[in-house]
């Protein structure tokens, strides 16, 4: 099965809309005004087990279009319909249209930026081993069966629910400047939730593995790893009854990859995206600190496309390629996550960072894959996996990273954060604390809670390789679209005062 | 169209009952909610109207969900489109490929009708269609407002209103077929503090004079930082905004009839049965969808299962767990409303300023980050309070940060925790004892 079933070449189900294209073209030429026009064609299945037993299986699909018209002085409006025809696109421009003269007439803000821009065509159709609609459903309820099976087989404290989702995505972006590109962000996931309870107390914690094909399932390598965090998962839940909370305060602390891509998630990212920029703290009078120090000398931060990556996408949804960008390069700010509408105002060049959750949604500036890189990391020879605390605190003492009877630490398993970019605050959570030592003591999880500008600045060591399939969804303004990111296998944060964890009164 | 189209794809699916398929499967029953939706939206984002992130947004969409019925407990779930007709032999196919057997799956409605509730505002529909200019007017008013009145110059803002004709019907014979014109506004000032109006209908003057007034007189409070005056074990006041929210996220979840019976929830089965006393004795959690034009109302779920006013708990003790048919079926109980709307009913003083006075200093909570993050299974929580209000002697003193953490069962549990009236909100604020630190 090992064949790569799509090419460049291939036709996609949005290559039939010729005719929506054409049409709209010549619709904005009558009317005088530009548009980004962006069909959408999604297909997904989603399967859940509950304690071995099928939930639900459902299927879903949007087909639909959104056409967001600019006039030629600037003013914009949009309409979305799930009628894709030439006529429903005709339709939609000129009630686009009437709307964008309502925002003139309340004064409504202009932007020419849409037309400055060079046009592109362009094809970017990802090649996947195992496509949607490759297996069965039969085999996949049996495959996802027996994940949940054997996990639930480990403690009989524990209830599983496993879901799998596969989503099969494609894009057409057409401008009237004659750009027409064509990209597909196929995704896939295997989840699992563990529920740990015993008499009234009661842990959840979850694992997952990510890609964008049924290789999430099939691939053995995808498997082992599912299970191998799975099993970690599972054991915590169970260890979490016991557990007591921790203290508040400000820590030393270490933090496993995807903990690190919350941080660069919630605590840097959304600061960076330009379209927040007259707010945010990366941004002085609406301009972006470029060049300013942010971080540790060591830290780099990267945002960028991954083929194969759950939150893959190569092209804006205003049909502008999206770029690799690096944010911060040593410790200096260096570029921003800049969309068309926002990028002139923050001072930074456009890097196509708008996304959209659906056709009927208008694009925001948003994070890809998103990583936080350390100079000279410390070598790490255990796959992440097959790393306890205990090995940790070793490594730790290896490297010096750590005294004798020092208190650090170790916030393991993200359970999601959020940002007000504007304040600078930032929190995300963890399923579990260790307090390292020769026997780490566990703790239940607590709120990492921060500034932007302090935690970076408190990055001293990373340690490990890269490991970047952390995924998430981002809920940026109310529209979900993935996110994923990562770091080194772990970072190491030196205690400060703008970081706390929350926990009990001290 | 809308029911032009439901009346064809009901005709379609009756064609196929009793007929054995190829792939061996025979159709017993179906049952699908449709929604024909058209909605208009406006947007101001740094006090800008309608720019490239907030346009004027027109958007129609007809879906919802398909649920089949096969013989030997085998049943398929899809989500509809308007294209589903057109390529109804594709569809056709991928159902029977994608049913599944379940020994509890769940019976059909046999045909009655669910309470009359109203819901339609007939003013939104010149709105959609561009005849009324209303979210502009609104949009401008709340931003003038907040400017003259209290001196705010950056607003974030959003004004949508939707048409949606609602048709829900089955192989019984059920039917039921309503319209309903959902209103939501949003209004945040200096990226501080924001409130919602949420109805089904448009808002009333004095509707939009509280959204401006309760929004601005809270954001100056929240302008004037101070340093946290102490840490420890503090009352602290959750906003009747943020008591919903606790309440979502560590009381309803735990009532979802799915993880109840999947030993996912905080509470057993068992506690249900035994009715077991989890909160304070006055203490009572309300369902209810049958409140004229609100936004949690509704006719009847999407499986049949007529709206209501139900108790999910009474007294403090546990009544019944959210049930859809199938939970129903699998535990022997009746299936309930969902929660469109939820209402805490315990003894409450009459105003937040009430509940200063009954404590010499205390946190008064309007915002947290990290809610969804939290363990629900647990109760126990552990939030930054980005937007905190410091009040001492009845006495607002200024805006503080502090992290909160605490048992948000415990304080449902114990008699000391007070509640207070709002008469804009559904649920009550909320004071007890929680740990706080800087």
């Amino acid at each position: 099965m090992e064949r790569p079933v799509r090419g460049l070449t291939e036709r996609l189900r949005v290559d039939v809309h010729n005719d929506v294209v054409e049409r709209a073209r010549r619709v904005a030429a009558e009317l005088n005004c530009g548009y980004i026009l962006r069909l959408q064609d999604k297909k997904e299945t989603l399967v859940n087990i509950n304690n071995g037993r099928t939930e639900e299986i459902a299927t879903g699909s949007l087909v639909g279009m959104g056409v967001q018209v600019f006039t030629a002085e600037g003013f914009s409006g949009f309409a979305s319909s799930d009628l894709v025809s030439a006529q429903a696109v005709e339709d939609l421009l000129k009630r686009a249209f009437t709307l964008a003269r309502y925002a003139k007439e309340a004064g409504g803000e202009m932007s020419r930026a849409l037309f400055g821009l060079a046009p592109h065509q362009e094809r970017r159709i990802l090649p996947l081993r195992y496509p949607y609609g490759s297996l069965g459903l039969d085999r996949v309820e049996q495959e996802l069966g027996a994940i949940n099976k054997e996990l639930q087989s480990l403690d009989q404290r524990l209830s599983v629910r496993t879901i799998h989702r596969l989503v099969d995505e494609e894009w057409r972006i057409a401008r009237h400047d004659g750009t027409d590109v064509v990209f597909n962000t196929p995704r896939a996931f295997v989840y699992n939730t563990f529920t740990a309870k015993e008499g009234q107390e009661t842990a959840t914690t979850f694992a997952n593995i990510p890609g964008s094909d049924l290789a999430v399932l099939l691939d053995p390598e995808f498997r082992q790893r599912l299970m191998k965090r799975s099993r970690k998962a599972a054991q915590l839940a169970v260890a979490l009854l016991s557990a007591g909370r921790i203290k508040s305060g400000h820590y030393k602390l270490v933090i496993d990859y995807p903990l690190a891509k919350g941080l660069a998630h919630e605590a840097f990212g959304h600061a960076a995206e330009t379209d927040g920029m007259e707010t945010s703290i990366l941004g002085r009078n609406g301009r972006m600190r470029v060049g300013e120090q942010v971080a540790s000398s060591i830290v780099s931060i990267i945002d960028g496309p991954v083929e194969g990556d759950y939150a893959y996408q190569p092209i804006s949804a205003n049909g502008i390629p999206r770029e690799t960008v690096t944010i911060v390069e040593n410790g200096v700010l260096k570029a921003g996550l800049a969309d068309l509408f926002s990028a002139e105002a923050a001072g930074v060049p456009v890097t196509g960072a708008g996304r959209v959750e659906s056709c009927h949604h208008l694009p925001l500036a948003r994070m890809t894959n998103i990583r936080i890189q350390v100079a000279n990391p410390y070598p790490v020879e255990k796959p992440f996996e097959d790393l306890t605390p205990a090995d940790l605190y070793e490594l730790l003492r290896k490297y010096n990273l750590m005294e004798p009877g020092e208190e650090v630490l170790y916030l393991s398993g993200f359970q999601g954060g959020q940002v007000n970019p504007a304040f600078g605050n930032f929190v995300f959570n963890c399923s579990g604390i260790y307090r390292l030592g020769e026997k780490p003591v566990l703790y239940r999880g607590a709120i990492f809670s921060g500034q932007i500008l302090s935690a970076l600045q408190a990055v001293i060591a990373g340690l490990g390789p890269i490991q970047i399939d952390a995924m998430g969804t981002c809920g940026k303004l109310f529209q979900g679209v993935p996110s994923s990111g990562g770091s080194h296998y772990f970072l190491v944060l030196k205690a400060d005062e703008e970081i706390t964890i929350g926990g009990e009164a001290q | 169209m809308t029911e032009k189209f439901a009346d064809e794809l009901a005709a379609v699916l009756d064609k196929q009952l009793g007929r054995v398929q190829p792939s061996g499967l025979e159709l017993r029953g179906w049952r699908f909610d449709l929604h024909d939706l058209r909605l208009l939206e406006v947007g101001i984002k740094y006090s800008r109207l309608g720019g490239p992130y907030t346009s004027p947004s027109y958007k129609e969409d007809l879906g919802g969900e398909v649920f089949l019925h096969w013989n030997n407990n085998r049943y398929s779930s899809g989500k509809l489109d308007r294209h589903v007709l057109q390529e109804f032999a594709t569809h056709w196919d991928l159902w029977q490929r994608t049913a599944y057997t379940d020994e509890d799956g769940p019976e059909l409605a046999e045909p009655y009708n669910p309470p009359e509730i109203p819901l339609e505002d007939a003013g939104v529909y010149p709105i959609i269609q561009g005849e009324n200019r209303l979210p502009f007017t609104v949009l401008a008013q709340l931003q003038q407002g907040l400017v003259e009145q209290y001196g705010l110059h950056k607003m974030d803002a959003r004004f949508k209103v939707t048409a949606d004709r609602r048709i829900v019907r089955n192989s019984l014979g059920f039917a039921v077929d309503y319209r309903q014109t959902p209103v939501q506004i949003f209004a945040e000032a200096e990226d501080t503090f924001g409130e919602a109006f949420a109805e089904k209908r448009l808002p009333k003057p004095e509707e939009i004079s509280h959204l401006i007034n309760y929004v601005g007189e809270v954001t100056n409070y929240l302008r004037q930082e101070i340093t946290l005056p102490a840490t420890g074990r503090l009352p602290i006041i959750l906003a009747p905004a943020v008591t919903e929210a606790f309440l979502a996220q560590f009381l309803l979840h735990n009532l979802q009839g799915s993880l109840v019976a999947n030993r996912q929830s905080a509470f057993a089965i068992g506690d249900f049965q035994e009715k077991r006393q989890v909160f304070r004795p006055d203490l009572a959690l309300v369902v209810d969808g049958t409140r004229p034009m609100r936004a949690g109302s509704y006719r009847c779920t999407a499986e049949g299962v007529a709206t209501g006013r139900i108790e999910l708990i009474r007294g403090g003790r546990l009544q019944t767990p959210i049930l859809s048919r199938k939970y129903a079926k699998r535990l022997g109980m009746v299936p309930t409303p969902v929660p469109g709307a939820f209402l805490l009913e315990v003894p409450m003083v009459e105003s937040l300023e009430a509940l200063y006075a009954r404590v010499p200093r205390c946190l008064v909570v309007h915002s947290v980050l990290g809610l969804h993050t939290q363990d629900a299974s647990s109760g126990i929580f552990s939030l930054t309070a980005d937007q905190c209000l410091w009040v001492e002697s009845g006495e607002i003193k200024g805006k503080v940060k502090a992290v909160i953490a605490g048992n948000f069962f415990a304080a449902l549990a114990s008699k000391e925790t007070l509640f207070a009236k709002s008469a804009w909100d559904d649920n009550p604020a909320c004071l007890f004892v929680a740990d706080v630190a800087k």
